[in-house]
């Protein structure tokens, strides 16, 4: 149930396990703190991990208001679905595409997530199912990509980027993660996976540069424990890294409300 | 982006959509069929060639109405329309659309 959502906002990447689900919880829980009203959809059919980086990975979602329906949990002010709140935790969803789709239009239509200021959706890596059925089958405001600055992930990004160009989805921007790693002793810098990469991208395909991000344990310890890192350590580099990200993310969704395209029946 | 703002219908025979470039596009419900792009319509518009085992293939059902009876939205880039005789299954993206707009002044580059 969409339909009092003012923003979708999807956060995609070409490639796995560069730090979308990291972006997306963490843009969804700054976008909380400011006020709005905001959910979380963790399109990650095989792989969920929002309910551990919530800290509500035990919970299950309670029946809506109808039979066919249910609502979100509920956890630091972010309302959140997920299949890992629907399926034991230790099970694998061993499924192919056309239950992918199932799922994520039942997460999306079926889930009551009453009036939202911005849904933001973490979408599984790559250009496949579950990419396809929501850029085809929800209004979305724009999308996020996540690349990491190495040439093995930019390139997949760039597809990301081509997809979401092709379906006529809007780029709200790029957001370089695990840009660098400065020593919280001497403060020196290492450029672990190269950098500047993301911001070069996002300049020659001209889509907005959203941020670099560093890369820092914080962010693993906020995820395992529950709490995403601009909860636990707000005045951490990467916390405000982050917010910065989300304040452009805002920025850009600004001026692009949601817009429906108008159908017709004869 | 290229977006449909508004649409028009003139009554099952065709359809105005009004774009959000200021470009006015009409339409007439035959010639939206006859441009399906569907891979059945597709294949049907293609000229045969024998299949290597010799068996002939099925011809391809013609339409039995040119009616328009829907025009739903896919995603943010395409249309899914329907047909009286329940054929629906063209996605039309916007960019095609308006490739084959048939106002008077497209008319000569959409044929």
């Amino acid at each position: 149930m969409i339909d009092r959502i003012k923003q979708l906002i999807a956060v995609a990447s070409g490639k796995g396990g560069v730090g979308k689900s990291t972006v997306a919880s963490n843009l969804a829980l700054v976008l909380a703190e400011s006020g709005a009203t905001v959910g979380l959809l963790d399109g990650d059919i095989y792989g969920p991990s929002v309910p551990t980086m919530f800290g509500v990975k035990d919970a299950k979602p309670e029946m809506g208001t109808t039979q066919q329906s249910f609502l979100p949990i509920e956890a630091l002010g972010v309302k959140l679905m997920s299949m890992g709140f629907l399926m034991p935790q230790e099970e694998a969803a061993i499924v192919r595409g056309p239950m992918v789709h199932s799922y994520l239009k039942a997460m999306l239509d079926q889930c009551e997530w009453g009036e939202l200021d911005y849904l933001v959706i973490d979408l599984p890596p790559g250009t496949g199912d579950a990419q396809l059925t929501l850029c085809q089958g929800t209004p979305l405001t724009g999308a996020v990509v996540v690349t990491t600055p190495q040439d093995v992930s930019l390139i997949d990004a760039r597809k990301g980027l081509q997809m979401f160009r092709n379906l006529n989805v809007p780029i709200l921007g790029l957001v370089e993660n695990m840009s660098f790693f400065e020593c919280p002793n001497c403060q020196h810098r290492t450029d672990v996976f190269r950098h500047g990469g993301g911001k070069n991208i996002a300049e020659r395909l001209d889509v907005p540069f959203l941020g670099h991000v560093p890369l820092d344990p914080a962010v693993v310890l906020g995820g395992d424990e529950g709490l995403p890192v601009v909860g636990r350590d707000p005045e951490s580099a990467v916390a405000k890294a982050f917010v910065e990200v989300a304040r452009k993310v805002r920025e850009q969704a600004a001026g692009l409300q949601s817009s429906q395209i108008p159908g017709m029946t004869f | 982006m290229l977006k449909p703002i508004t649409l028009e219908k003139w009554d099952h025979q065709g359809i105005t959509i009004h774009w959000s470039d200021g470009h006015i596009g009409q339409y007439r419900s035959g010639w939206l069929r006859a441009h399906c792009p569907c891979a059945s319509c597709q294949e049907k518009a293609t000229t045969h060639v024998a299949p290597p085992t010799g068996l002939k293939l099925l011809p391809m059902v013609a339409p039995s109405s040119e009616q328009l009876a829907s025009l739903n939205p896919v995603g943010q880039y395409a249309y899914n329309i329907g047909f009286k005789d329940g054929h629906a299954t063209g996605i039309f993206t916007f960019a095609y659309l308006r490739s084959i707009c048939e106002c008077e002044a497209c008319r000569p580059k959409g044929g």
